[in-house]
């Protein structure tokens, strides 16, 4: 029960929730870096962990701006989520966004982003990779977990979970009303370019002195090309826009102790751009923490491709926390119409 | 009586950071140490992790299960329950016994074949090699923390006559094992990175191993000193730990 890769892609790996419980040990947490396209993903397949807290921990295929092309050796029921890619089964359209029978002997090829940067491929069943410190997730630098320690290459034939029979009787959706609005509303690449990041403040936000608090939050900023699974870079200016170069400054010089970072949290080396530390981040740092990006918007900022043009927009700890509870009953509605549809028979 | 005040900010929205002094200190570790094991041991649903650090604590939680501002109500319910504890039990300046506190002696080679830039330290200090050597393994040094990469000490007690600034521009390649000095730190790299620091020798151990619980063979609050070895004790231990593992 493998899936035998033809083409590995760009940067792909196994992926899923992240490794929170290592952290002291210097672990760092790793996972998707858009938690909501990959939790999409496995919904659509049906992986579900019914043990509270009910966050799925799926390991699920995820690439960077070029997909991955997959030989099926067996049935599988799979879902491609994310970015938007295009994506063939055996030549024809394959659909994004909705589960699909894929049968042995088909090859899936998923081909460049035009939407997003970050793509999930979900099985359903899950991916048969044994965990490491209690995820599947692979973090390439330190050569911990997923397939090996590593990206995944031409020829790497991935285990499955074996699915007892259950594709002959999985829906199509065909016929059915999903609630695709609101896979719109979660989908961070979908969202209008022009809607600004939201972030609250850091606990060194205040130490900016007066024009670089306003430069951060009425500037555009750009992703920089020195950005990856560790950290977005974001960079001031724009060759190509001719935009103006600037830098973030400390009202007076600070020195500080390393200290723990989460992710989303952005950072100010001493040079003044910003970085903000993504999935792959070290679990400590030592430069000022001047703000975070709104958790509810790390997906849709992690969608960002280099050279992205992005704002940020400022709001307080309570929004971000009224954010994060409508968006979790969004992914409970969710949620209870895929069981249901699964549920209910084919001709639904 | 314990000091058992502390801060508590928010480290973005899923996470609180909590601040127990300015200075890294044995005193201030005790405390931070006290209060991540008395929040471990509540077993809270919605918190994820607890990591220490030099001054403070993190605790990260799942916004789903709980609120920043219950977690906060809670983490002072343990402060009020801790203090008491410790009141009567009239332990006297340290908030904890030192029962945990580990003195790991980590053999280190530091031959030229692996202390690239030990030359380099002893000249910035006009001393020789030797004198290098002396001071690094003559200190005991105590770990602040693990965090930057799997199982990297954050290690405090370097004499000032060793501190050396950073590499101005990163090797690409540091093996593991590697020992070196950054400004007044110095520590150990559990496993290959590209990195900065002054790499003044090489220790034979495995620090970081997958297979052990937990995995990093350094743990906060213990004590490590280095002791000198030559290249052929190196191999020895070297093939020695591969028997093993």
């Amino acid at each position: 029960m493998t899936l035998e890769i033809v083409r590995p892609g760009m940067f792909t790996t196994i992926q899923d929730r992240g490794r929170f419980e290592y952290r002291r040990d210097g672990v760092v947490t790793s996972g998707a870096m858009d938690q909501y396209s990959w939790q999409v993903a496995n919904l659509l397949v049906g992986n579900t962990n019914e043990q509270p807290p009910c966050r799925e921990n799926n390991a699920a295929l995820e690439f960077y701006l070029v997909g991955p092309s997959i030989d099926f050796h067996e049935d599988a029921i799979i879902a491609v989520y994310g970015g938007q890619w295009n994506a063939m089964l055996d030549g024809q359209p394959f659909p994004r966004g909705r589960p699909y029978t894929v049968r042995q002997g088909q090859r899936l090829e998923i081909q460049e982003a035009f939407l997003g940067c970050w793509g999930y491929l979900a099985i359903h069943g899950g991916l048969e990779i044994a965990p490491t410190l209690g995820s599947r997730s692979t973090h390439v630098r330190s050569a911990i977990g997923g397939f090996h320690g590593r990206c995944i290459n031409r020829g790497d034939k991935i285990p499955i979970v074996v699915n007892n029979g259950y594709t002959h009787n999985w829906p199509t959706y065909r016929n059915c009303y999903l609630p695709w609005h609101d896979l719109v509303y979660l989908d961070g690449s979908a969202a209008p370019a022009s809607s600004a990041i939201r972030i609250i403040s850091g606990a060194h936000w205040d130490l900016l002195d007066e024009g670089s608090r306003l430069s951060m939050l009425s500037d555009p900023w750009f992703i920089s090309k020195k950005s990856d699974r560790m950290g977005y870079r974001l960079e001031s200016f724009n060759l190509a826009e001719g935009s103006e170069q600037r830098v973030l400054k400390l009202a007076s010089p600070f020195e500080m102790f390393s200290e723990p970072t989460a992710i989303g949290t952005v950072q100010l080396p001493p040079a003044g751009e910003p970085i903000v530390l993504m999935a792959d981040a070290a679990t400590t740092g030592g430069y000022p923490r001047i703000a975070h990006i709104a958790e509810v918007d790390l997906p849709r900022f992690a969608q960002q491709p280099p050279g992205t043009a992005i704002r940020f927009e400022l709001i307080s700890h309570g929004q971000s926390r009224l954010l994060q509870l409508a968006r979790n009953q969004t992914m409970k509605r969710l949620k209870g119409m895929l069981d249901y549809l699964r549920r209910s028979p084919e001709d639904k | 009586m314990v000091d058992d005040r502390f801060t508590i900010e928010p480290l973005g929205d899923q996470a609180l950071l909590l601040r127990f002094g300015d200075k890294p200190n044995r005193y201030c570790f005790d405390r931070i140490r006290a209060f991540d094991e008395a929040v471990s041991r509540k077993r809270v649903q919605g918190i994820v992790q607890l990591t220490p650090a030099y001054t403070s604590l993190a605790v990260y939680y799942d916004p789903l299960l709980i609120s920043a501002l219950d977690l906060e109500q809670f983490l002072r319910e343990v402060q009020g329950d801790q203090s008491g504890f410790l009141r009567s039990d009239d332990s006297g300046s340290s908030p904890q016994s030192h029962s945990l506190a580990r003195e790991l002696l980590v053999p280190v080679c530091y031959d030229l074949e692996f202390g690239h830039d030990l030359e380099f330290v002893a000249s910035s200090h006009g001393m020789n090699c030797s004198e290098v050597v002396e001071i690094h393994t003559a200190a005991s040094y105590f770990v602040h923390m693990i965090g930057f990469l799997p199982g990297f000490p954050y290690l405090g007690g370097l004499s000032s006559r060793i501190a050396t600034p950073r590499k101005s521009s990163p090797r690409l390649h540091v093996p593991a094992g590697s020992v070196g000095i950054a400004g007044n730190q110095t520590g150990i790299y559990p496993v290959d990175s590209p990195g900065g620091w002054q790499i003044i020798g090489r220790s034979p151990w495995r620090f970081f191993n997958l297979m052990h619980t937990p995995p990093s063979k350094i743990q906060a609050g213990d004590t490590v000193r280095f002791v000198p070895i030559g290249l052929d004790e190196f191999r020895k231990i070297q093939n020695e730990s591969v028997g093993i593992e």
